[in-house]
C-alpha cells in the first residue's frame, strides 16, 4: 500500500468511524471533523473547520485544563466531560486528546476521539432506578411481610392455645397447618434475601466448620419448622470432622434436610445425612443427603436446581436454588441421584461436593 | 396485674395483637404508634413502665432512636426491640436494649421475655428499696 491508498483507508476509517474524531491545529482551530462528529453535535463540517475548539467546551476551565495536560503528557485518556451541541444540548462525553507532531517533532496539533455517553447514562440510571426498586421490594418483603405474619401468627397461636374459646382437635390441626404456612412465608423471604445478597467467596475467607455440629443444627431447625409432623432425621457423620465453609453452611444442610421432608407426604419422612469419601480420584469427600420421599425423576434431576422449579410441587421454589448457589460459592457440586439405583419412586439423594469439604 | 407494659408500634393490627396478649396475661397495657409520642407519654408517667415493647421502623424515627433517648431518661428501663430488619441486632445491643426480637415472634417467646425483665425489675426494686411481699 502506497501514501496515497494509506491515505484514502485513513480517509474511509474516518468517515465511517462510530466515535467522533477530530483534529484541530497548534492554534486549536479545527482542521477535521468526520461524520460521527457531525451527528454527535449536529453541526456540519463546513460550519466548525476554521473555527476554535472551545466552542464546543462549555466548560472552559475544564478545556484549558485538558490542553495543559495534553501539552505536559502529550495525551489525556478517558476524560468525562460536556460537550454543546448545536442545539444547545450539553452532552456527557468522555474524550481522548493526544498530542500530534510532524516527522522532525514539532508540534502541529491535536486529535480528540470523542465517545457519546448518554446512552451509558441512560443505562446506569436505569440500573439505579431498577437497583432501586429491587431494593424497595426487598425491604417490603422484608419488613412489611414479616410484620403481618407476626401479627397472624400471635392471633393463630392465641385461637391454638384455646385462651379465647375452646377448639376441637381438626380445628387445631388447620390452625397448625396455618402456622407451619406462616412461619415458611417467613423463611422464604429469608431465603430470597439471602440469594439476593450471596456474593462469592475465595479459599481464603472460609473457615473451619464442624460438619457434624451444623448438621444437628440444621435438624434440630427442621425438626422444630415440621413440630406437627414426626419426621426421622438421622445424622451420621464421623466426629470432630472439619470442613472449610462459613456458616451458610448450615443454611445449605437445612435445606437439603427440609427439601427430604416438606416433598414427602408420608408423616415420619426419614432423612439420612452421611459423608461419603474422600474419593481418592477426585481428592475430596461428599455430604450425603438421602430421602425415603417419592424422589425426582431423571428428566427433573437438573431442573430441580433451578429457582422457581420447585413451584410445580410443594416447596417454596427456592430451596435447591439456595443449595445450589451455596455451593457454588464454597466453589463446588451439587446433583441428585437415586437413592435405589434405577429406582427414582424410592427416594432421592442430593450429593455435595466442593474442594474445602475434604477434612 | 402482673405488670405495666408500655408498647410503641404503628403497624394497629400488632398493637392489637399485644393488647390482646398481655391484657390476658394480666398486663395493663399502654400503646402509642410513634416515637414521639412515645417519648411525650413516657416522660409523663409518674410511675414508669415494667417493661417496653419497642418496634424498630415508626414514623419518622427508628425504634433505636427512641430507645436512646428513653434509656438517657431511664437507663435502666427494659427494652424489646421487635423488628423485621435482623442486621439491627448488634446495634441494639450497644445501645442497651434488653431483648431483641426479629419478626415473626411467637407469643411464648414474646410473653417469657416480658415476664422475666418484669420479674427482674420486680426483685431489683424489691433489693433496692423494700422488702419483698411474704
Amino acid at each position: 500500500m502506497d501514501q496515497t491508498d494509506a491515505l484514502a483507508v485513513l480517509g474511509r476509517i474516518l468517515e465511517n468511524s462510530r466515535v467522533a474524531i477530530t483534529i484541530a491545529d497548534r492554534q486549536g482551530k479545527l482542521t477535521l471533523f468526520n461524520a460521527a462528529a457531525e451527528r454527535l453535535t449536529g453541526f456540519r463540517s463546513a460550519e466548525v473547520i476554521g473555527r476554535d475548539l472551545s466552542m464546543f467546551y462549555p466548560d472552559q476551565e475544564a478545556m484549558a485544563a485538558i490542553a495543559a495536560r495534553v501539552a505536559a503528557e502529550g495525551k489525556v485518556e478517558d476524560h468525562e466531560t460536556l460537550l454543546q451541541g448545536k442545539d444547545g444540548e450539553q452532552i456527557p462525553i468522555s474524550i481522548l486528546v493526544t498530542a500530534l507532531h510532524d516527522h522532525l517533532g514539532e508540534a502541529m496539533g491535536s486529535l480528540g476521539i470523542t465517545v457519546d455517553l448518554r446512552e451509558r447514562r441512560r443505562l446506569e440510571h436505569e440500573l439505579l432506578r431498577a437497583k432501586q426498586q429491587a431494593d424497595f421490594y426487598n425491604d417490603l418483603m422484608c419488613h412489611d411481610i414479616r410484620n403481618f405474619s407476626h401479627t397472624l401468627l400471635g392471633y393463630l397461636e392465641m385461637l391454638m392455645s384455646g385462651t379465647v374459646g375452646e377448639i376441637t382437635s381438626e380445628q387445631r390441626r388447620i390452625l397448625g397447618v396455618c402456622k407451619r404456612q406462616v412461619m415458611r412465608t417467613a423463611e422464604l423471604i429469608d431465603r430470597v434475601r439471602l440469594l439476593a445478597t450471596m456474593a462469592p467467596v475465595d479459599a481464603e475467607t472460609l473457615t473451619t466448620q464442624d460438619l457434624g455440629e451444623a448438621a444437628d443444627r440444621a435438624a434440630r431447625a427442621v425438626r422444630e419448622a415440621y413440630a406437627d409432623r414426626a419426621p426421622s432425621i438421622e445424622v451420621q457423620l464421623p466426629r470432630p470432622h472439619e470442613v472449610r465453609a462459613d456458616p451458610l453452611l448450615q443454611e445449605l444442610l437445612y435445606n437439603l434436610i427440609s427439601n427430604g421432608v416438606c416433598h414427602n407426604p408420608a408423616r415420619d419422612a426419614h432423612v439420612w445425612v452421611s459423608w461419603r469419601g474422600p474419593d481418592m480420584d477426585e481428592a475430596q469427600g461428599q455430604i450425603i443427603v438421602e430421602d425415603d420421599g417419592p424422589g425426582i425423576p431423571d428428566h427433573r434431576k437438573e431442573s430441580v436446581f433451578n429457582r422457581f422449579t420447585e413451584l410445580q410441587a410443594s416447596g417454596t421454589g427456592v430451596g435447591l436454588s439456595l443449595v445450589k448457589a451455596v455451593v457454588k460459592r464454597f466453589g463446588g457440586k451439587v446433583w441428585v441421584e437415586d437413592r435405589v439405583a434405577g429406582a427414582p419412586d424410592q427416594g432421592a439423594r442430593f450429593v455435595v461436593a466442593w474442594p474445602g469439604a475434604s477434612s | 396485674m402482673k405488670g405495666k407494659l408500655f408498647v410503641v408500634e404503628d403497624n394497629l393490627d400488632l398493637l392489637g395483637l399485644y393488647r390482646d396478649l398481655f391484657v390476658q396475661a394480666g398486663f395493663t397495657v399502654e400503646a402509642v404508634t410513634t416515637g414521639e409520642e412515645a417519648l411525650r407519654r413516657y416522660r409523663q408517667q409518674a410511675d414508669l413502665p415494667d417493661v417496653i415493647i419497642l418496634d424498630h421502623r415508626l414514623p419518622g424515627c427508628t425504634g433505636l432512636d427512641v430507645a436512646r433517648a428513653l434509656l438517657a431518661d431511664a437507663p435502666e428501663q427494659p427494652i424489646i426491640l421487635t423488628t423485621a430488619d435482623d442486621s439491627v441486632r448488634d446495634a441494639a445491643i450497644r445501645v442497651g436494649i434488653r431483648s431483641f426480637r426479629q419478626k415473626p415472634v411467637s407469643n411464648q417467646a414474646l410473653v417469657e421475655d416480658v415476664l422475666a425483665l418484669t420479674m427482674e425489675r420486680h426483685m431489683h426494686a424489691w433489693t433496692d428499696e423494700t422488702p419483698p411481699p411474704m
